[in-house]
């Protein structure tokens, strides 16, 4: 469907603005002027900060400079998850342009995972891929694939290349139709308070009975809380890419149109403001 | 919140509002995030990278204006003087490259115009070369015409020679109808003068027999040039011939034997029968006391094609058979049966002619191959080979000479060879193709394809006599008292 | 109870092969126990003290200064000090029961740089539904270890073998449960290995825990021996599965 098209399109060219800041901590030779991005929220930290990375190298010496890593308001920010879930799991209320102080230094090795290339992210990426299609299609699907079609989906990520990634993604969303949808739905759920990171079970999109399962469904099934029951306040916003799709939407489009890249639909379950 | 059992209707509204839904939403998320601040920050970026640039620049003036001392301007000076010298030699050594390089390209312009001569020259050959092409073309076609015409001119030819030849073979049938109409005429002549001839001898004999009159063979009614007159007891026998022609109608490879009480007799035959072809006359003579033979006493497939010729020894019970299969049998007559006894091969064609020498221990042969053969009767290859010849030997006599033979060719020669030297002696020119030869104490006589019967004088080599004959000579004998000359015509007569 | 043809298992079948294990490994004293995340969700869990790998310990004192130092005086230190520290008949069994007191207690100064701590944990992937291995290691001075390290502590010939695909094998991950960086042996092929394994097995009708045996071919790799004693225990047909919270 034609509207469709530009769903894939609007999720993919989402963006989100940034101003990255250095840890005042830092060791500097004068004063760093901040630096504003706009982050895709499809891709990864470390892919798209290059030009931050050096724009403080160059206020900075280069013995003080160690692995780049990234804050908000104190909790480090994990550059495996898409940029556009940190965005809504930390600071989708907040006031715009998104405030993350970079940091060269004391890398927190204990909550975040080392970058040292962008092949690091290609492994991380294609691994998520791999998983995803293991809950989608017993892995068959990536299986089949060729290593350049593999490079593709990369490529199109690392590159911004919309029809290149999708014209091989493409294959990855395909389903038999006489199943109405994947074996699996690759989805997680992230939960902003809680000890518990993220939620990712097995969830057919489709009911034993043979009706079609909503966002609803999955979330009555995985995170009640997040649901509000009759009369009740409203305590949970489900963002997905930072909308609020309405729970009636069938979860198989949902899993074809607003995931990732990584062929994961992550969604956030974030308090709602009190204010 | 979807109903369960929503009909198609209300699922497809359903799916518009949700759809909406998420379309509103993503544009909206996108006024708010994305575009409200995509100016803002292209614009901060651009200036944060003219105040690097201004801050870059500000930073190197005070380095290089502040602190400049003379020392550090001569220095500079001297530096711009150093690289001045280096640019200058620079100079010159491109200079010098471009002249150099100025020689090649004069080479190669001077390269560049021979190799256009030489194309102006391959051009020109090119054309004379397309005008041969189309001068050969022109040529080519008109020849082309008339090959057209000429095949038309062969293909009417043709049709015309068509026609003749139908024309040719309805004069063909009416002729072969005309000939037997001609033989059958004839036939009905001989039957009837023979059998009046028979009656008349039948009331001889009765006369005779009464009368007790001693007969002197009489007018012997020549026998077959074949059967020579073989021993005593058949010279002795009161011999009453009766010549009569066979139209041979046996298959060919048969011999036949006539053993009538007293008398000897041999019937030779050679196939092709009924049609009047020339090889196909040897006449039969057949001797008759009293009757006339009436069958085979010993039959027998003696060889693999037709025969030719056949030949008694004169004093052995010998018989020498030749054939078209290249090889001269022996054969031993011992009571009224045929048992082989040798072979002679060494001919390369067929045997046309075959003849005991008086000793009956040598055989003369002539053959196809253009010579005549001498064989020992004990050796099996032959002893001498007469070449000379240059068409087919026809006739291979021993003269009364010893050790000379005397052959007769459809090379119309007659030729006499020493048999010692086994070299020919004599030539003479027949003038006409030679069919059979007989010889006398003192002549050789040869029977000729130009109905004549000529008589030689080995000694003398030269004809010294002509006789005509009615057709052509077929075969010729002399009676054993060399007296009387028997010879066999194409027109059926003796 | 444990075995599946296809070569995976359900979660269900992962919890009961983990209280099994449990059990044996209490009898063993092997050092094993369960961490409860929320309920039923959960996770094995393992500390054990590993001696530095001999040959790589040069070139990793070169990368971390620290560690250089304290290396320096005694060169060879490992297989001075192993029979000293692995004194009893049973060398793992020894060597895990040390360890575990090891977590709370200060260990003896002389060992300190020439052991590293690894901590491994047995987790479900509900998506390749298969055990999956993390673990990760510090220095005694609770220094992570990076990714090189744990390679270089890798047997030479599980080596070759895995880096030919790096990404299949061991990389650095989340723990699903923690959110913290654990390395990880990747799962995607486990279904591969085992299933011929299990095959065998049920031609043969033993049954087999499928967590058992698919640690016995993955622990290795990485330094986790599993003593053959788990397999002999069995043969005395202890209760196969008794529910047992924790």
């Amino acid at each position: 469907m034609a509207d469709d098209k530009d769903v894939l399109r609007d999720v993919w060219f989402g963006r989100i603005p940034t101003c990255f800041t250095l840890n005042p901590d830092e060791i500097t030779e004068r004063e760093a002027e901040p630096y504003y991005l706009l982050l895709p929220r499809v891709s990864y930290l470390p892919l798209v900060t290059d030009k931050v990375k050096k724009h403080f190298h160059k206020v900075m010496k280069a013995e003080d400079v160690e692995e780049m890593w990234f804050e908000y308001e104190g909790t480090p920010l994990k550059w495996h998850y898409p940029i556009g879930v940190l965005f809504d799991l930390h600071a989708s209320n907040t006031v715009l342009p998104w405030s993350i102080t970079v940091h060269f230094k004391s890398f927190p090795d204990r909550d975040l995972l080392h970058c040292p290339s962008n092949s690091i992210i290609e492994a991380h990426f294609m691994s998520s891929i791999k998983e995803a299609d293991a809950l989608k299609h017993k892995s068959q699907v990536v299986n089949d694939m060729q290593k350049k079609d593999h490079k593709q989906l990369w490529m199109g990520l690392q590159n911004d290349k919309f029809d290149q990634f999708w014209a091989m993604n493409r294959k990855l969303m395909e389903y038999p139709t006489e199943e109405g949808g994947f074996r699996y739905i690759p989805f997680r759920i992230y939960q902003a308070l809680s000890e518990r990171l993220f939620i990712q079970k097995l969830f057919r999109p489709v009911s034993p009975e043979g009706n079609t399962h909503t966002l609803g469904d999955l979330l009555k099934e995985m995170y009640p809380d997040a649901l509000t029951n009759d009369g009740e306040q409203k305590r949970y916003q489900v963002l997905i890419h930072g909308i609020e799709p309405l729970l009636e939407t069938p979860l198989q489009w949902l899993s074809e149109h607003l995931s990732h890249p990584d062929n994961f639909l992550h969604i956030c379950a974030i308090p709602v403001p009190t204010d | 919140m979807d109903p369960g059992g929503a009909s198609q209707r209300s699922g497809r509204s359903a799916e518009t509002r949700w759809r909406g839904h998420i379309v509103r939403q993503l544009k909206h998320r996108d006024r708010s995030q994305n575009a409200m601040f995509q100016d803002l920050i292209r614009f901060y970026t651009q200036l944060l990278e003219k105040t690097n640039l201004t801050k870059r620049l500000l930073s190197r003036r005070p380095s290089a204006g502040g602190g400049a001392s003379l020392s550090s301007l001569l220095q500079q000076n001297c530096q711009l003087k150093k690289t001045t010298g280096e640019l200058a030699y620079q100079v010159v050594e491109l200079q010098q490259q471009i002249r150099s390089k100025e020689c090649v390209v004069q080479e190669q312009q001077a390269r560049l115009q021979e190799e256009e001569s030489r194309l102006t020259g391959v051009f020109d050959t090119h054309r004379v070369l397309r005008e041969r092409v189309e001068q050969v073309e022109v040529e080519n076609r008109t020849l082309k015409t008339e090959y057209d015409e000429l095949l038309e001119r062969q293909r009417w030819a043709e049709s015309r020679l068509r026609e003749e030849k139908v024309q040719e073979e309805h004069l063909l049938e009416d002729m072969m109808y005309m000939k037997k109409q001609a033989a059958a005429l004839m036939n009905t002549r001989n039957e009837r003068r023979s059998r009046a001839r028979q009656a008349t001898l039948q009331k001889e004999l009765q006369t005779a027999a009464r009368s007790k009159v001693t007969i002197d063979s009489p007018s012997s009614a020549p026998t077959s040039r074949s059967t020579s007159p073989k021993d005593g007891h058949q010279d002795e026998s009161s011999r009453r011939t009766r010549g009569r022609l066979f139209r041979s109608a046996s298959s060919p490879r048969n011999l036949g034997f006539f053993f009538p009480s007293l008398h000897l007799f041999d019937r030779k035959r050679r196939g092709h029968s009924v049609c009047l072809q020339e090889d196909q006359l040897f006449p039969v003579g057949v001797c008759l006391s009293a009757r006339v033979p009436a069958r085979a006493l010993h039959v027998l497939e003696a060889h693999e094609e037709g025969i030719n010729a056949v030949r008694f020894s004169f004093g052995s019970d010998l018989l020498a058979t030749g054939g078209t299969d290249r090889v001269i049998k022996v054969w031993e007559v011992r009571a009224g049966s045929l048992t082989h006894r040798t072979t002679l091969d060494g001919s390369t064609e067929g045997i046309t002619c075959v003849e005991f020498d008086p000793t009956g221990w040598k055989i003369l042969a002539a053959s196809y191959d253009r010579s005549a053969l001498l064989w020992q009767l004990d050796a099996s290859v032959p002893k001498v080979t007469l070449t000379g010849h240059s068409r087919k030997v026809t006739a291979a006599r021993f003269t009364c000479v010893p050790h000379q033979v005397v052959t007769g060719s459809q090379d119309r020669t007659v030729r006499l060879w020493d048999l010692h030297r086994a070299a020919c002696v004599q030539q003479v020119e027949a003038g006409s193709y030679c069919t059979d030869l007989v010889c006398s104490e003192s002549s050789i006589i040869s029977g000729h394809f130009d109905s004549k019967i000529r008589v030689w004088d080995p000694r003398a080599v030269s004809c010294v006599q002509e006789l005509p004959a009615q057709g052509r000579v077929t075969s010729l004998d002399l009676s054993s008292d060399r007296r009387q000359l028997l010879s066999c015509c194409r027109d059926d007569c003796l | 109870m444990t075995e599946k043809s296809c070569g995976v298992l359900d979660e269900e079948e992962f919890y009961k092969c983990c209280r099994l294990l449990l059990q044996q490994s209490e009898q063993l004293r092997d050092g094993w126990s369960w961490e409860a995340v929320q309920g039923s969700e959960g996770y094995l869990k393992k500390t054990a003290l590993r001696p530095v790998p001999a040959p790589q310990r040069e070139e990793e004192s070169g990368s971390h200064p620290q560690m250089h130092s304290t290396c320096n005086p005694s060169p060879q230190p490992p297989q001075e000090e192993q029979p000293v520290c692995v004194a009893s008949s049973d060398p793992s069994s020894s060597s895990d029961e040390l360890e575990d007191e090891d977590d709370n207690s200060c260990w003896v100064a002389e060992n300190i740089g020439l052991m590293f701590q690894f901590e491994y944990h047995i987790l479900y992937s509900c998506s390749y539904a298969v055990p999956v291995l993390y673990f990760r290691a510090f220095t005694l001075e609770g220094r992570s270890l990076t990714l090189g390290e744990v390679w270089s502590c890798v047997h030479p010939n599980f080596r070759i073998c895995l880096q030919s695909c790096p990404l299949n094998a061991i990389s650095q991950q989340e723990h699903p449960l923690l959110g913290q960086p654990f390395f990880v042996f990747h799962p995607c092929r486990t279904e591969d290995f085992m299933k011929p394994m299990l095959q065998a097995a049920q031609d043969q009708h033993r049954t087999v825990n499928y967590v058992l045996s698919w640690l016995s071919v993955v622990g290795p790799v990485v330094g986790l021996d599993v003593s053959l004693n788990y397999s002999l225990e069995r043969l005395p047909g202890a209760p196969p599965c008794s529910p047992r919270q924790h």
